[in-house]
C-alpha cells in the first residue's frame, strides 16, 4: 500500500510534467542569449521576418519567361483567396504607384522644418509658374526614363525630396525582386491566415505547391524555390520528426536485435526495451516540468540517453547469467556500486554542459543527467526481479563461483595489447602530426542538411548580387524619439565604415523614421498649403499640364490633411506603406524597432566587424547576421570553457578517486580517455570533419562512457581477483553489447536531416567505439599487468619508515587532544575513502561476528579509530611525552611469577589486540629484560626505527627472516637460559604458518611457538594489552600447559598452537574493535 | 466558299507583295547604312505626353561613329548630352551639373538593352541585329518616305514601347525622322534635318570624364 502511494506521489510530477511539455523549434534558442548576436538574431526573426511570408523564386533561361511565369504565378496565387491574402511579384510602388503619394507625403512631414517650409515657399502663388515652366523644360529635355516618369505626374516636385540620396528610389526597386539579367525572379506570397504550427506551415505550403504546380508543372524548364519561415520550419520540424522517429525507432530496433544475437531472449529483450521506453517518456516529462519547451537539438538526449541506459541493464542482466548461483540482491549488490559511480560521473559530466554557455546544450545536459539518475535506478531495482523471480532469496550453494579462476596473465596476449596500445598511440600521432581537426565556427550546423529553404536562399543571394549575406543592425527604443536619435546616432558611424571599406554599403531607415517633432512643426506648415489647394490646382491646369497630373498632388495633400488632424505621430497605412515599413520597422506597445542592413565588403573580417560594434551606441543597438552568430557563439564557449572543463574534470577525477581509490586504475580511466581520445582526433583528421557547436556535446557523453565502461571493467576484475576470463565473460560482453547499441543509435544519428546533429552521431559513434575497444580488449590487461602484485594483501602504503618518523615529530608536538581529534579524524576519512582496505578488515571480523556483516561494517570504522588511538599513543609513549597514568595494571601477574621463577624460559605470546607494543616498556620498568621476536617490516627503515625504539626502553628486538634457523637456535638458546620471550602468534610468515580453527575457520597460526616449548621446554603466557576507555589494561593468562613428549610431533604442536588460538578466541571476540589485521587474515577458500 | 476563298488568296497576294517591298527597302536601308562611319544630323524633338496639354519642342544635334558610339545634345543651350563610347554611357545635365552612368554591352541590365536598342533603331548596324530585335508591322510610302512601323520583339521593350516608326528617304534611304510611341500613349518625336553622312568627327566628342563639382549617380546600379 504505502509502494502505491509512493507511485502515485511520482505520477503527479510525471503527469504535470507532460502536461507543461512542448516543443521548440527555434534554433537560436539553442545558442547563449547573453551574446549580442543572438539577441540581434532573435528581434530580427520575431518582429523583421513576416512568419506568413513565403519567398518562391523562379529562374528561367530568358528574363521574358522569367517575367511571364512570375507573373502568371502571382496572379494564380492571388486567386487562390482562401490560401493566400497578398502577393507581391514585382515592387509594389510599380504595380501600384498611386500607393506612393501617401508615403512621399508622410516623408515631407518627417523632414527637418526648414526643408519643409522651403518647399512651401517653392509653391508660393507667384512662384507657381515658374516650377512648373522648370518643370516642362524638364520633360522637354530629360533622357532619364524615370525623371520624365515621375515629373509627368509630379509637376510641383513633390517627389523631389531634400537628402535625395537616402531617398526611396523607386525606379530601383526591380532589384529586390530579379536579378540583374532577368532570368531569376522573387515572389513574395503572404498565407491568409496565421502560421501558428508547424502543422499549418506544412499543410499550407503543400497547398501553394499544388497551385504552383498546376501553373508551372514540375517537369518544364523553369525552376521554381521555396523559401522563407513556413518552409523552414516545415523542413525543421519535418527533419526533428524524422530525427526523432529514426533516431529513437532506429536505436530501439538496433538495441533489440543486438541484445537478440547476444543472449538469445526474447522477454528480457521486451522488458528491457518497455523500461528504456519508460525511462524516456519519464525523463522528457521531467524535462517539460522544468523547462517547459524542450528544444529539437535537446531532443537529441533521447539518443544518448537510450545510449546510456541499455548499458546499466545489459551490465546488470550479465552479470546474473555469470553467476547463476547468485541470487539477485547479491548481484546488485555486486554490481550496483559500478552503476552507482559510473551513474554519477555521467551525470556529473552532463550537468556541467549548464556552465558552457549554450542554453541548447544545458537542456540537453540536464536532460540527460535526468534520464541517466532515472535509469540507473531503474535499472539497479526492477530490471532483474521480474527476469529471475526464482532467485530472489539467496542460493544454498552461495559464494562460489563454479568458473575456474584463471589468475596468470598470458605473455603472447600481454605482448599483443601492448604492442596494439603502442601502435595505436604511434599512428594517432603521426596522422595528427600534420594537425588537429579544425573548428567550423560558423552557424550552419544549426541549419538543416539538404534544405530547400536554405537551397533558395543560396540562390537569392547569388542571383540578387549579395556576395555576403547582408548584416542587420536592430535598434529598440522606446519610442519613435529615442529610436531616431539612435538612428542619427548610426549613421556617421556607418557612413565611416563605408569609408575604412568594412562596409560596401547600408541601407538605413533614418530617412524613413518617424521624426514627432518634425511632424508637429511641419502640419502646421502643411495646413497652410492645403488651405491653397485649389490655387495650386488653377496654376497647374493653367501651365500647359492637363487633369491627369494632378492625382499625385491631391493625394498628398489629402495625407497630410489626415496628419495635420492627428495628434499622434503620424504613420502611413495603406498597403505599399505596409509593406515598406513591414520590412525595416516593428512596433509594439512599449517598444519599437527599426533595422539597418549592412551589405559588408569582400575583405571584411570579424576584427573589423568587432570595431564597428564598438562605436555603436551600446543600449538597444544589436549587429547581428547568421556570419556574426557563428564566430561570437564560438567566442563565448572558448570564454566558458574553463568552466565546462575544470569541473568536469574535477568531478571525473573527483568519481573515479571514489570509485576506485587507487591511483593506478584512476590512472587507467584516464588512460581510455586519452587513447579513446586520440583515436577520435585521428579519425576525424582523416575524415575531414570538424568540431562545430554541436558535436563538442559529444565530448562529454565520450568521457561519460569512457569512465562508465572502465568503472565497469576495473571493478569486475577486483571483483574476480584480476581473473580477465571472469572480468570478460561477466562484464566484457555486457559492454561489447553496450557499446555496439551505443555506436549503431549515435551511428543512426549520422542520417540526420541536421547538418550538426549528424556530425555529432559520428563523432559520439567514433569516441563509444574507442572506449569500448580499449576497456573490453587492452584495459584488462593493463590492469593484470601492472596491478597483479599489488594485491591488497599488503599493507598500507602509510605503514612506512619515513611516515612514521613525521608522525613521532607530531606527536611530540601536538596536545594530545588535538593529536587524538586529528587522528580520529584521518582514521573516518580513511575508512570513508579506502574501500578496499575497509572491505578486507569487515572479511576479517565477519567471522568473529559470525558472519553477521552489518555488525562487521560498524565495527570497521570504529577499529579504524582504536587504531588511530593506539598508534599516537605509541607514537607519544615512544617520543616521550605520554601520561603517567596511561596504565591502569596487570592482571594475572601471578602467572608469569610462577612461570618465570621456573627458570625455563618464557613466552609471551599474543595476538594483534591492542597496544602489545606497551607492554615490553612495562616488562623493563619491573626488572625484567623481554627479547621481541617480529618478522622485518615492510621497509628497513621503519624495521630500523621500531627496533631502535624498543631498545631505548630496554626491549631487545630479535628480526626473524623467512627460515631463519639461525635465529631460531638463538632463541632456544635464550629461553634455556630463562630469557622472556615475546611473540606475535596470528599472523605468521608463511613457512611457520599452521591450520588451525579460529571461530570455526580454517586460520593460519604461527606454530612458531609450539617449536620453542618443544625446543626449550618454556612455559606458554597468553597475555593481552587492551585500551580501556582512555588508559590501557594488560592481562596474563594462566599458562599453557603441554606435554613436551607430545609435541615432537607436528601434529602435537599443531594441537598446541590451536589450544593457544582457542585460549585468545574469547579475547578476541570481546575486543574485536582492537584486532588489527588490515590485510586479509583467513585463507582464500578454494574452488570446488 | 468561293468569296471566302477569294479573300485568303488575296490576303496571300498582299502578304508576298508587302514582303517583297519590306526585303526590297530594308536591302537598300541596310546597303546605305553599310556605306555610314560617322554621322551628324540636326534634329527637333517633339515630346507629346498625356499629363500636358501641348507637346513640347527642342531643337538639338546628334552624332554617330561606328560600332556604337553616339552623342546626342538636346537644347540650346544644351540641356542635356548623352555620350555613349564603348561600353559606357553618361547623361550629362550641364545645367544642373549632375550626370549619370549606364553601363552598357552585354553586362549591363536586360532592360537597359532593351531600351538603348529602341534609342539605336534608326541606326542599325547589320540586318540580322535588326530582324532579331525588331517586327515590321507596316511599310508604307508616303510624301517620299517610307514609313516603317516597327515592334520590339523581347516582351520587356515592347512593355515600355509597344511600337517605333522609322522614316526614310525613299531615294538614298537616309533616316528622316524616328517617332517612340509609349505604353502610356506618350510619344517622342525626332525629325532629322541637315544630315552628314561620313563628317570628319573629334573622337573627343564621345569621351567624357566627370568634373570634380558634378554628382555622378548609376541608377542602373544596385
Amino acid at each position: 500500500m504505502k509502494i502505491r502511494w509512493w507511485w502515485i506521489l511520482f505520477l503527479i510530477p510525471v503527469v504535470a510534467g507532460l502536461a507543461r511539455l512542448h516543443f521548440d523549434t527555434e534554433v537560436l534558442d539553442l545558442l547563449p542569449a547573453n551574446v549580442p548576436a543572438v539577441q540581434g538574431l532573435k528581434i530580427y526573426q520575431q518582429h523583421f521576418s513576416n512568419s506568413r511570408e513565403l519567398i518562391v523564386t523562379v529562374k528561367a533561361s530568358d528574363a521574358e519567361t522569367a517575367e511571364a511565369t512570375a507573373k502568371s504565378l502571382a496572379e494564380k496565387l492571388r486567386a487562390e483567396t482562401n490560401l493566400t491574402s497578398q502577393v507581391i511579384w514585382q515592387p509594389p510602388w510599380q504595380e501600384h504607384p498611386e500607393q506612393t503619394a501617401e508615403l512621399i507625403g508622410y516623408l515631407w512631414l518627417n523632414q527637418p522644418p526648414k526643408f519643409f517650409q522651403k518647399f512651401a515657399d517653392k509653391l508660393s502663388e507667384t512662384n507657381l509658374p515658374n516650377v512648373l515652366a522648370m518643370t516642362r523644360e524638364r520633360l522637354a529635355t530629360s533622357m532619364s526614363p524615370n525623371e520624365i516618369g515621375q515629373l509627368s505626374y509630379d509637376p510641383l516636385g513633390f517627389t523631389q525630396l531634400p537628402q535625395n540620396s537616402a531617398a526611396p528610389n523607386f525606379a530601383q526597386g526591380q532589384g529586390l525582386f530579379s536579378s540583374a539579367d532577368g532570368t531569376f525572379r522573387i515572389i513574395f506570397v503572404e498565407a491568409k491566415n496565421d502560421l501558428a504550427d508547424y502543422r499549418d506551415c506544412t499543410t499550407w505550403l503543400a497547398a501553394v505547391k499544388n497551385a504552383v504546380n498546376v501553373a508551372v508543372p514540375p517537369n518544364s524548364q523553369i525552376q521554381i524555390g521555396y523559401t522563407g519561415r513556413p518552409v523552414f520550419v516545415a523542413e525543421i520540424s519535418g527533419g526533428m520528426k524524422h530525427d526523432i522517429t529514426f533516431s529513437i525507432a532506429g536505436t530501439s530496433f538496433i538495441i533489440a536485435i543486438l541484445f537478440w544475437l547476444a543472449h538469445r531472449r526474447i522477454k528480457p529483450m521486451l522488458w528491457l526495451l518497455t523500461l528504456l521506453a519508460l525511462i524516456l517518456a519519464t525523463t522528457l516529462a521531467l524535462g517539460g516540468l522544468i523547462f517547459g519547451a524542450i528544444s529539437i537539438v535537446s531532443m537529441g538526449f533521447a539518443a544518448i540517453l537510450l545510449g546510456l541506459a541499455v548499458d546499466y541493464a545489459v551490465v546488470h542482466y550479465q552479470e546474473a547469467l555469470a553467476h547463476p548461483q547468485k541470487s539477485i540482491p547479491e548481484i546488485r549488490r555486486a554490481i550496483a556500486p559500478a552503476i552507482f559511480w559510473a551513474a554519477i560521473t555521467t551525470i556529473s559530466a552532463f550537468l556541467v554542459l549548464n556552465f558552457g554557455g549554450l542554453p541548447g546544450l544545458a537542456q540537453l545536459g540536464s536532460l540527460v543527467a535526468i534520464g541517466v539518475a532515472l535509469a540507473a535506478l531503474v535499472m539497479i531495482f526492477f530490471y532483474l526481479p521480474p527476469l529471475f523471480p526464482d532467485r530472489m532469496r539467496p542460493q544454498s550453494n552461495c559464494n562460489t563461483d563454479k568458473i575456474e579462476k584463471i589468475a596468470v596473465l598470458n605473455p603472447l596476449r600481454a605482448k599483443t595489447v601492448f604492442l596494439i596500445t603502442a601502435a595505436l598511440i604511434f599512428i594517432c600521432a603521426a596522422i595528427l602530426y600534420s594537425g588537429l581537426p579544425k573548428m567550423d565556427a560558423t552557424a550552419n550546423v544549426v541549419q538543416p542538411r539538404n534544405s530547400e529553404a536554405y537551397a533558395t536562399m543560396d540562390a537569392i543571394k547569388k542571383n540578387l548580387g549579395h556576395a555576403r549575406e547582408p548584416f542587420w543592425l536592430v535598434i529598440a527604443g522606446k519610442n519613435e524619439n529615442e529610436v531616431a536619435k539612435k538612428l542619427d546616432a548610426i549613421q556617421p558611424v556607418l557612413q565611416n565604415s563605408v569609408s575604412n571599406q568594412t562596409l560596401a554599403g547600408f541601407d538605413s531607415p533614418d530617412f524613413m523614421w518617424p521624426r514627432p517633432e518634425f511632424q508637429n512643426a511641419n502640419r502646421i506648415v502643411a495646413q497652410k498649403i492645403i488651405s491653397e489647394r485649389e490655387a495650386l490646382r488653377a496654376a497647374i491646369l493653367t501651365n500647359g499640364f492637363a487633369g491627369s497630373a494632378l492625382g499625385l498632388t491631391e493625394s498628398i495633400l489629402q495625407t497630410w490633411q489626415r496628419a495635420s488632424a492627428a495628434t499622434n505621430v503620424f504613420w502611413p497605412t495603406n498597403q505599399l506603406c505596409d509593406w515598406i515599413f513591414g520590412k525595416i520597422s516593428a512596433r509594439e506597445t512599449n517598444q519599437m524597432f527599426a533595422v539597418a542592413f549592412l551589405y559588408p565588403t569582400a575583405n571584411a573580417t570579424a576584427i573589423s566587424f568587432a570595431q564597428l560594434e564598438l562605436q555603436l551606441p551600446r543600449d538597444g543597438v544589436w549587429l547581428s547576421s547568421w556570419e556574426l552568430l557563428g564566430t561570437n557563439v564560438l567566442d563565448e564557449v572558448k570564454r566558458n570553457l574553463w568552466k565546462l572543463l575544470l569541473p568536469m574534470m574535477t568531478l571525473i577525477l573527483l568519481s573515479l578517486w571514489f570509485a576506485f581509490r587507487r591511483f593506478a586504475e584512476i590512472a587507467f580511466s584516464l588512460g581510455i580517455l586519452f587513447l579513446s581520445g586520440l583515436c577520435l582526433l585521428a579519425v576525424m583528421r582523416l575524415s575531414g570533419w570538424q568540431w562545430n557547436l554541436l558535436n563538442l556535446m559529444a565530448l562529454p557523453l565520450i568521457l561519460g562512457t569512457g569512465v562508465d565502461y572502465s568503472i565497469f571493467m576495473q571493478l569486475a576484475l577486483r571483483r574476480y581477483d584480476g581473473d580477465l576470463r571472469l572480468a570478460h565473460r561477466a562484464v566484457g560482453r555486457a559492454l561489447l553489447l553496450c557499446g555496439g547499441t551505443a555506436i549503431a543509435g549515435f551511428g543512426s544519428l549520422g542520417f540526420s536531416n541536421n547538418a550538426g546533429m549528424a556530425s555529432l552521431g559520428k563523432v559520439c559513434a567514433v569516441g563509444i567505439a574507442g572506449n569500448v575497444f580499449i576497456s573490453v580488449f587492452l584495459l584488462p590487461v593493463w590492469w593484470k599487468f601492472f596491478l597483479r602484485n599489488e594485491k591488497s594483501k599488503s599493507p598500507s602504503r602509510l605503514y612506512a619508515g619515513k611516515v612514521w618518523k613525521m608522525a613521532l615529530t607530531f606527536a611530540r608536538i601536538l596536545p594530545k587532544p588535538i593529536l587524538h581529534i586529528f587522528a580520529k579524524c584521518a582514521a573516518a576519512i580513511y575508512c570513508r575513502f579506502a574501500s578496499n582496505r575497509r572491505e578486507i578488515v569487515v572479511q576479517n571480523l565477519l567471522p568473529v561476528f559470525r558472519g553477521d556483516r552489518k555488525l562487521a561494517e560498524k565495527s570497521v570504522c570504529k577499529l579504524f579509530g582504536q587504531f588511530a588511538l593506539k598508534i599516537c599513543d605509541l607514537l607519544r609513549f615512544e617520543s616521550g611525552v605520554a601520561d603517567k597514568n596511561w596504565f591502569t595494571g596487570w592482571k594475572g601477574w601471578e602467572h608469569f611469577n610462577t612461570a618465570h621463577a621456573r627458570g625455563k624460559g618464557v613466552l609471551l605470546v599474543t595476538p594483534h589486540l591492542g597496544n602489545w607494543e606497551l607492554g615490553g616498556p612495562f616488562l623493563t620498568e619491573h626488572g625484567f629484560k623481554l627479547l621481541v621476536l617480529t618478522q622485518p617490516e615492510p621497509d628497513a627503515q621503519l624495521t630500523a626505527l621500531r627496533q631502535n625504539s624498543r631498545a631505548q626502553r630496554g626491549v631487545e628486538t630479535l628480526v626473524v627472516g623467512d627460515h631463519d634457523a639461525f635465529a631460531f637456535v638463538e632463541i632456544i638458546k635464550r629461553l634455556q637460559n630463562g630469557a622472556i620471550v615475546a611473540l606475535l602468534v596470528d599472523r605468521p610468515p608463511p613457512h611457520t604458518a599452521v591450520n588451525v580453527k579460529l571461530f570455526g575457520k580454517d586460520f593460519p597460526a604461527s606454530i612458531a611457538a609450539a617449536e620453542l616449548a618443544r625446543a626449550s621446554g618454556c612455559a606458554i603466557l597468553p597475555c593481552i594489552m587492551v585500551r580501556n576507555g582512555a588508559h590501557y589494561r594488560a592481562e596474563i593468562f594462566p599458562e599453557i600447559n603441554y606435554d613436551r613428549a607430545a609435541i615432537g610431533s607436528r601434529e602435537g604442536r599443531i594441537q598446541l598452537t590451536q589450544k593457544m588460538m582457542t585460549a585468545f578466541e574469547p579475547l578476541i571476540r570481546e575486543n574485536a574493535e582492537q584486532w588489527y589485521h588490515f590485510v586479509p587474515v583467513w585463507p582464500e577458500e578454494k574452488s570446488p | 466558299m468561293k468569296k471566302n476563298l477569294m479573300v485568303v488568296l488575296a490576303i496571300f497576294a498582299l502578304q508576298n507583295i508587302f514582303a517583297a517591298d519590306a526585303n526590297s527597302v530594308l536591302n537598300n536601308w541596310f546597303a546605305a547604312q553599310a556605306k555610314v562611319k560617322t554621322w551628324s544630323a540636326d534634329f527637333m524633338q517633339i515630346r507629346s505626353f498625356k499629363v500636358l496639354t501641348q507637346p513640347l519642342t527642342t531643337r538639338g544635334k546628334i552624332y554617330f561613329s561606328e560600332p556604337n558610339d553616339f552623342r546626342w545634345q538636346l537644347g540650346d543651350p544644351v540641356q542635356t548630352v548623352a555620350i555613349r563610347h564603348d561600353d559606357e554611357m553618361f547623361v550629362v545635365y550641364p545645367l544642373l551639373k549632375r550626370a549619370e552612368k549606364y553601363p552598357m554591352g552585354a553586362s549591363a541590365p536586360q532592360q537597359l538593352r532593351d531600351t538603348l536598342s529602341l534609342l539605336q533603331a534608326g541606326m542599325p548596324r547589320t540586318q540580322k541585329e535588326f530582324e532579331s530585335q525588331f517586327q515590321i508591322k507596316s511599310l508604307v510610302e508616303t510624301n517620299g518616305n517610307w514609313q516603317m512601323t516597327l515592334q520590339p520583339k523581347s516582351q520587356g521593350a515592347r512593355q515600355m514601347l509597344p511600337e517605333l516608326k522609322i522614316m526614310l528617304a525613299t531615294n538614298d534611304f537616309s533616316l528622316a525622322s524616328t517617332t517612340l510611341v509609349f505604353a502610356d500613349g506618350s510619344m517622342m518625336e525626332n525629325d532629322y534635318t541637315n544630315a552628314v553622312v561620313n563628317p570628319s568627327l573629334d573622337r573627343n566628342m564621345f569621351e567624357w570624364t566627370p568634373p570634380a563639382d558634378y554628382k555622378v549617380t548609376e541608377p542602373a546600379g544596385r
